[in-house]
């Protein structure tokens, strides 16, 4: 159980404390609801781009992590298709620094031509080290590609190129600031060894006087319903072939997400799952398997990805894979299946209540998709899944005409 | 409204120590560190044995065999023990070390009666069925074949292999073949030479139940483990060299520049440390703020020390496209150069150490990060208490020191300079 209390300032800035006084430290969160969907297809990556010049400086500050490390803290972030996320790890006493420099950079940041050529710099150096240099680092390019018809999912929050990276200018990143970096755009979650009343009068002090700029955003598009098999074969510099299919599934908020959740897991985690178990450990059929959900905030995607063991082929990873799913179809889970599921992410819950830093980042997350008691009921959700759910849910999902297949191998195999 | 242009006031005087936790011992000779947290719902259980991958007759046997542990005891079949574990929502871990093994066992406290028994009996009375172990070592092949597919995994294996020779414990390389070549004998051989609970420690964190110090007493009575370890000396074969590798990935090319250190012990240990810090240990250090910041020639660049028991190395690592690679050399050197001729302002000292006292903080945030602080002082055989020194040993470190590590430490022309790419 984490308590927590929330408001928000007369500016939209949105702020939750949680105390928990066992920590000698505190967590300052700072999370916009802006991610790679609020990005142009002509001008992606600019949401990635805009987090690494959030450390430019600001106007009453010229460094942002220095300050903040001759205090005892460090930081760091991350942007994806929804959401970018700060975070601030300080010795409680010093928190005050950290709020600071977060409300210096939300309406003060100072961005100069040098600091923009730089970090593009470093962003395709990324996208170099992360997708182009590593084996299957660019199959989530292949795969939103062939998902996404319409929605702004279709591109890698690092973005769809590198020429896109560099293409965006100082200009471009200052409108991009102007329309999303507003307090009313933001949720601010204190976690660790504050009270609540003086978190609260803390932001107060550093945010309460910004006045909102907040500007209508642009709607995202409905991706339309998919109704037929798509596929891709990709060739690359990889040790082994790789399949991947991917479902599409409802948002994050949709009340069918939990059980998607509990279906994945049934399938594809720890030793025990359907997959790992028969076709991992018995029957040796796949070296490695992967059954996970995106959860994204818009439309999301269930995924099995298989690599397959020595001396079995594509086809044969292909056949076995339906051929478990086409068993789900017809018989369901089990009862047993299915709590032993929920059991596990009970534990998991409780190891991360212990973390102030997965607190602060929970709380956030969760008010950004509208609800942040979901940090307490979200285990009452996952509970009252039942096993008829997750055969309506198996029949719905698995489909021939709403697959999205992509084989990756290796380039000496290209024909 | 706030002042904006003046920082807000800090301190700098933190509490570093390890708090309440305490130490007792079994009738039978095995100490128990207590870490506790009675809000907590989790238990967690670490038994730590002093022998690893420097006790092995074969390459690839410590790992291998630590890993299959728990594919079935004398008593229990391993898929009826994962299926109970995973049913309770417990997670086991181990760890195959270079100087130590542990075993991790992470559940709800009220699961606790129900799996503590079945995780003993697992981890201390193995039988390595040899199907399973065909199985795991297919699958080891396997990741190993994928790993070797990243240009910095190549990079990070010649390093270490020149640093303390390609047959040392530290040093060697695991191939496929290595694992093919084992079987369950060679398993069952080193966990009965060397895993034996007269050896191990404990350490229980979050919520401890009254009666578990007792339970894991019963336990090691009736244990039949008789393991007289072997205490093998480690002979260094260092060998500097300066080399270019074909890696199967060509738009970066990884970069490793290393060189041999010391033990974890050592009395440089704690000024060295923060010599790293300074030239590449953090996102402000000089390597991140020339080569990322000023230069963009890279995503990562960073230094880091790693000891063990009785030895240790020092290595520079990053990415960088082809066209700055000579570039990134020059810099590296030049940044290693200037720390070795020049003391370092005192504005940044003060910094760094600052950052440093806030990074230990993090290490004591709670029960379990106390206990994965406490597994690393135990698994190099060495005190924890000594962390409760540190603040005041970084106090008293001065800019001198750090002068001196890097003169004594970082000559250019002692270090292993590894490039990977086409």
């Amino acid at each position: 159980m984490v308590t927590f209390q929330e408001k928000k300032l007369s500016n939209g800035l949105k702020v939750i404390s949680h105390y928990d006084k066992t920590s000698p430290l505190a967590i300052v969160n700072v999370l916009y609801k802006v991610g790679s969907r609020n990005e142009h297809s002509s001008q992606t990556g600019i949401a990635h781009l805009f987090e690494h010049l959030m450390f430019s400086g600001s106007k009453h500050v010229e460094d942002f992590d220095l300050p903040l490390q001759e205090v005892g803290g460090e930081n760091n972030a991350f942007t994806n298709a929804d959401i970018t996320n700060y975070y601030d790890i300080i010795p409680s006493e010093n928190i005050e620094t950290a709020l600071w420099l977060e409300s210096d950079r939300m309406k003060f940041l100072d961005l100069s031509d040098n600091n923009v050529a730089i970090q593009k710099k470093v962003v395709i150096e990324e996208f170099n080290e992360t997708c182009l240099n590593r084996p299957y680092g660019d199959l989530w390019h292949h795969v939103s590609d062939l998902c996404y018809q319409k929605y702004p999912y279709k591109w890698p929050t690092i973005g769809f190129t590198p020429e896109h990276v560099s293409s965006i200018s100082k200009e471009n990143a200052l409108d991009f600031y102007a329309r999303f970096y507003d307090p009313s755009n933001a949720t601010i979650s204190i976690t660790g060894n504050i009270e609540n009343d003086k978190a609260f009068d803390l932001v107060n002090k550093w945010f309460g006087d910004f006045k909102s700029n907040q500007t209508v955003q642009p709607l995202l598009g409905k991706e339309p319903t998919q109704t037929s098999k798509r596929t891709k074969t990709v060739y690359g510099k990889v040790p082994t072939a790789s399949i991947m299919l991917a479902f599409p599934m409802h948002p994050r908020i949709h009340p069918d997400y939990y059980t998607y959740d509990l279906l994945s897991d049934v399938l594809g985690y720890g030793k025990t799952s359907r997959f790992y178990k028969k076709y991992v450990i018995e029957q040796s059929i796949f070296s490695s398997i992967n059954v996970y959900i995106t959860g994204t905030h818009g439309p999301g995607l269930f995924i099995i990805e298989a690599k397959p063991a020595d001396g079995i082929s594509i086809d044969q990873c292909r056949d076995t894979i339906w051929k478990e799913l086409s068993f789900l179809k017809k018989e369901g889970v089990t009862t047993y299946e299915l709590q032993k599921i929920k059991n596990s992410l009970v534990s998991h819950m409780a190891f991360s209540e212990t973390s102030i830093l997965n607190k602060a980042m929970s709380l956030a997350y969760f008010d950004s998709i509208g609800n942040t008691q979901l940090i307490n009921d979200q285990m009452t959700a996952y509970d009252g899944v039942s096993t008829s759910q997750m055969l309506r849910i198996s029949k719905e999902l698995f489909t021939e005409e709403k697959t999205n297949e992509i084989i990756y191998l290796p380039i000496e195999q290209k024909g | 409204m706030p002042n904006r242009s003046k920082a807000p006031s800090f301190t700098t005087s933190f509490d570093i120590s390890l708090g309440e936790i305490s130490q007792t011992k079994l009738s039978t000779g095995q100490t128990i560190w207590h870490i506790p947290a009675d809000d907590s719902e989790i238990t967690r259980i670490d038994v730590i044995f002093p022998s690893g991958r420097r006790n092995e007759t074969r390459k690839g046997q410590s790992r291998l065999c630590i890993k299959t542990v728990t594919e079935g005891s004398k008593n229990m079949s391993g898929d009826n023990f994962n299926e109970k574990m995973d049913f309770h929502g417990a997670v086991c871990q181990s760890s195959a070390g270079m100087d130590y093994t542990s075993f991790s066992l992470i559940a709800m406290k009220q699961h606790l009666p129900a799996l503590l028994p079945i995780w003993l009996e697992m981890i201390l009375n193995p039988v390595f069925p040899a199907k399973n172990i065909g199985q795991k070592k297919n699958l080891a092949a396997e990741q190993l074949k994928r790993e070797l597919a990243k240009n910095s995994v190549v990079a990070y294996r010649e390093l270490t292999a020149h640093i303390f020779g390609k047959d040392h414990p530290y040093g060697y390389n695991t191939e496929p073949k290595h694992y093919q070549a084992l079987n369950s004998e060679h398993l069952l051989d080193f966990y009965n030479a060397n895993i034996s609970i007269a050896q191990a420690s404990f350490i229980i964190s979050g919520n401890i139940p009254k009666k578990l110090d007792d339970s894991l007493e019963k336990f090691c009575k009736k244990s039949e483990s008789q393991a007289s370890i072997s205490k093998p000396i480690l002979k260094n074969n260092y060998s500097i060299i300066d080399r270019e590798i074909e890696g199967l990935q060509d738009n970066q090319y990884t970069l490793r520049f290393g060189r041999r250190l010391f033990e974890f012990d050592h009395d440089d240990s704690r000024h060295f440390q923060l010599l790293n810090l300074v030239l590449g240990g953090y996102f402000g250090s000089r390597l991140i703020k020339n080569l990322r910041e000023e230069k963009g020639f890279c995503y990562h660049i960073d230094s880091t020390v790693d000891t063990m028991k009785d030895d240790g190395y020092f290595s520079i690592s990053a990415d960088i496209n082809p066209e700055n690679v000579q570039a990134t050399q020059s810099e590296i050197i030049k940044e290693i150069n200037i720390l070795r001729s020049e003391l370092i302002p005192e504005e940044e000292f003060r910094i760094v150490k600052n950052y440093l006292k806030g990074q230990l903080l993090t290490f004591i945030d709670g029960p379990f990060a106390k206990a994965s602080l406490l597994r690393n002082y135990l698994v190099k055989g060495s005190n924890p208490l000594y962390f409760n020194s540190l603040s005041k040993d970084i106090e008293e470190t001065t800019r001198e020191d750090i002068l001196n590590m890097a003169i004594k430490y970082l000559d250019p022309e002692q270090l292993n300079k590894i490039v990977v790419g086409k």
